[in-house]
């Protein structure tokens, strides 16, 4: 009996846990870098994010990102504040630099594709443990790491503010990251894998530096980069505040 | 531009390949399966070369010269771009053809942003070289050539306080197309109308201080700013013949022209301190709701037409009406609220004494004060993937509007509905305002199709239509077909 347990998998809601708590940092700053490359042409976006965690369990999170690149959306800076709880409502806000206009927006938009890339909205923002549904549907080795293969499943009261009916995802058991994320569309058929790596222990905490999203039926695909990664500067909270976006 | 950098990307991506190939035997820092791993036998990826192909290496050099952008630099960008306007009624007359060079840049004097010790000095400035003949053939209002800054600005933050002095645009309001709080810029008489629903304003000198307040409970962020106008700036009077001139002007200037009165120079604010305007926000957030109260004192930016009566050649008395700017004071409120996939906004000011037309025309000085109540309730919301929806309703009530001239009751219309297609490249749809009240509206269907990063190929059809003494009607000679292509660096 107690071997059994000894060797008993945890369930896919554990493992998720666990892939929550491997960024514990307090706040982080880096550099993201986006190129989609349609064909011969290749699209390409910086932004410079910022992130600080809140609450009492460090759950809640204020991200700000302020993009860089294209020239055209330079300075455009998107303020975030999503928590934990799944009862409650992100708040977010845009900065339009040529209208001068710090403008409150709703989750309306997260369907919708992050800047024409093959990422959607809601595949960048912070996503709470529970508002999926969790099966661990087995194990695999992936690119020559054990996986836990989680399928993970919008809680129904969701479903309607999400491009996918559910989303594998293979998990190493190392490190608590995954290595690969298969999105499946509302009918069921596969839309676009997402492979992570470019693995990075920085400052104590592994770290996906890498990422390629490809769409097989647009025949396009995003590499997602980030570098210049720090944790724990001890960022200012007036950083994180409306007051903060203008230019 | 880019060109010219591809020796220097070739230089950067061969030694970062060097670099990576010497570095692989001693790493030991890859994962096994990392899928971009550096060189594991049985990494099915690892020789995936695509984070080494060019952009993503040069990127990542720009990418570390950006995070650096607050600390002492400089960064210049801008645009060029071609817009132009032909009327397509009766008249099919290009009424604009500016040719732009637009530059602006930003930078950091220094910057900390450590608790405790937040300190940031910024700067910012704006401008365009115009090219503008067809517009210049109309009026004075143009030079076919003009040199203009647009924003120069320097910003101070620190923790609790952040200064701001300098050419700045300044928006309080949170409505769509209509804001009654928006007192600040005024509009570009040049220029007005930068779509079937939004006008173009103009930066002001100003002086701005954002004072953070102690937060508690469930309020998230708490703001008291506030902003001095040293000399009020208001609409200047379109030139005759402008494209922009409003019926009620030309009827004026046809009746001078006639010897039926006068018509005195606009009187603009030019006293410093004297013709001062200042603005108080309390600004709050909290459970989801912004909200803010308003203050303002200044002067207003249409003008009112003071008449008195003068003595001419012959003895005669004629009335003589000049554009004036009297002071008035407002206070409003305002608030968002996103809820699901709706964002809701809205807006209501009271400008008690507002100055306004009498219909009289024997009326001295011709113009009277009321109390005015405007309003903005709206709401945007996005269906299914990208279906973009806003409509705002606007009232404006006026006390004792039986005697006014143009002004009365007003209420109407904002909308704009867009999505996207062909892989989120175009963006088409339509937008709009409608007067319920004297029965005008705009009406433009619009595209805007992004070719890469760089260009921007717009076109859209912009409709007035309406009772010729109305807002929108007046305008329907200006019917236009806008075609802008843009090119940014």
């Amino acid at each position: 009996m107690f071997c059994g347990l000894a060797h008993a998998e945890p369930s896919g809601r554990d493992i998720m846990l666990k892939v929550d708590e491997v960024d514990h940092s307090r706040d982080t700053t880096m550099m993201s870098m986006m190129v989609i490359e349609r064909g011969d042409m290749k699209l390409v976006r910086r932004m410079k994010q910022m992130t600080k965690q809140y609450g009492d369990n460090l759950k809640d999170e204020r991200s700000l990102v302020r993009f860089v690149e294209p020239a055209d959306v330079h300075g455009t800076s998107y303020l975030t504040w999503s928590y934990d709880d799944p009862q409650r409502e992100d708040d977010m806000w845009v900065y339009l630099p040529a209208e001068s206009l710090v403008r409150r927006i709703s989750g309306g938009g997260k369907k919708g594709a992050f800047m024409r890339s093959d990422m959607a909205n809601e595949d960048i923002e912070d996503r709470a443990v529970d508002d999926d549904i969790h099966t661990l549907i087995g194990s695999e080795n992936v690119a020559g790491a054990d996986c836990f293969v989680i399928e993970s499943v919008p809680r129904p009261e969701l479903k309607k503010d999400t491009n996918y009916s559910k989303r594998v995802q293979f998990i190493r058991k190392d490190i608590y990251l995954p290595v690969r994320i298969d999105y499946f569309d509302k009918r069921g058929k596969l839309l676009k894998i997402g492979t992570h790596g470019g693995f990075k222990q920085i400052d104590g905490i592994w770290t996906i530096t890498r990422t390629i999203v490809e769409t097989p039926r647009r025949k396009t695909r995003t590499l997602f980069q980030r570098s210049d990664i720090v944790y724990n500067q001890g960022l200012d909270d007036a950083l994180f505040l409306q007051s903060n976006l203008k230019r | 531009m880019d060109a010219a950098y591809w020796p220097i990307r070739l230089l950067v991506l061969a030694l970062l390949m060097a670099s990576v190939h010497a570095q692989q035997p001693a790493s030991g820092m890859s994962l096994p399966g990392d899928p971009f791993g550096s060189g594991l036998e049985h990494d099915p990826f690892a020789d995936e070369p695509i984070f080494r192909s060019l952009p993503i290496e040069a990127a990542e050099k720009k990418g570390a010269e950006t995070l650096s952008m607050r600390q002492p630099g400089f960064d210049l960008r801008g645009h060029l771009e071609s817009r132009n306007r032909l009327r397509i009624g009766a008249d099919q007359k290009l009424i604009s053809t500016r040719q732009r060079l637009w530059l602006e840049g930003d930078g950091a004097f220094l910057s900390d942003t450590k608790p405790g010790n937040f300190l940031q000095a910024r700067f910012f400035a704006s401008g365009a070289l115009d090219v503008d003949p067809a517009a210049a053939d109309l009026s004075d209002d143009h030079d076919t050539v003009r040199v203009h800054a647009q924003e120069v600005f320097v910003t101070l933050d620190t923790n609790n306080l952040d200064v701001v002095l300098g050419r700045k645009m300044l928006r309080w309001g949170t409505g769509d197309g209509i804001n009654p709080l928006d007192l600040i810029n005024p509009i570009d008489h040049r220029d007005p109308i930068a779509s079937g629903r939004a006008d173009t304003r103009v930066p002001v000198v100003l002086g701005q201080a954002i004072l953070r307040l102690p937060t508690f409970g469930s309020l998230q962020e708490a703001t008291l700013e506030g902003v001095v106008i040293p000399l009020a700036q208001v609409n200047e009077l379109n030139a005759a013949g402008s494209a922009w001139e409003s019926r009620a002007l030309r009827e004026l200037r046809e009746a001078e022209a006639q010897g039926r009165l006068l018509l005195g120079s606009q009187q603009e604010p030019d006293e410093f301190v004297d013709d001062v305007e200042f603005g108080l926000r309390l600004a709050v957030t909290f459970s989801g709701w912004d909200l803010a109260l308003i203050g303002f004192y200044g002067h207003i930016d249409s003008p009112v037409f003071a008449r008195d009566r003068v003595v001419v050649s012959g003895g005669d008395e004629l009335s003589r009406l000049t554009p004036i700017h009297p002071s008035f004071h407002a206070f409003g409120i305002n608030f968002a609220k996103g809820l699901d996939r709706s964002t809701f906004r809205g807006e209501l000011s009271i400008k008690p004494d507002l100055p306004v037309m009498l219909s009289d025309p024997s009326a001295m000085p011709g113009y009277a004060r009321r109390s005015v109540i405007e309003g903005v309730m709206g709401v945007d919301r996005t269906f299914g993937t990208n279906l973009y929806t806003n409509l705002q309703y606007f009232f404006t009530y006026i006390e004792d509007a039986g005697d006014l001239a143009n002004e009365r009751h007003d209420h109407g219309m904002t909308y704009e509905v867009h999505d996207l297609f062909l892989r989120d490249d175009l963006k088409a749809g339509v937008r709009g305002v409608i007067s319920f009240s004297d029965k005008s509206w705009t009406f433009e269907p619009y595209a805007e199709w992004s070719l890469g990063d760089d260009w921007l190929l717009a076109t859209s059809l912009l409709v007035f239509e309406g009772p010729e003494d109305s807002r929108f009607g007046q305008f329907t000679a200006n019917d236009m077909l806008n075609v802008r292509l843009r090119y940014s660096f």
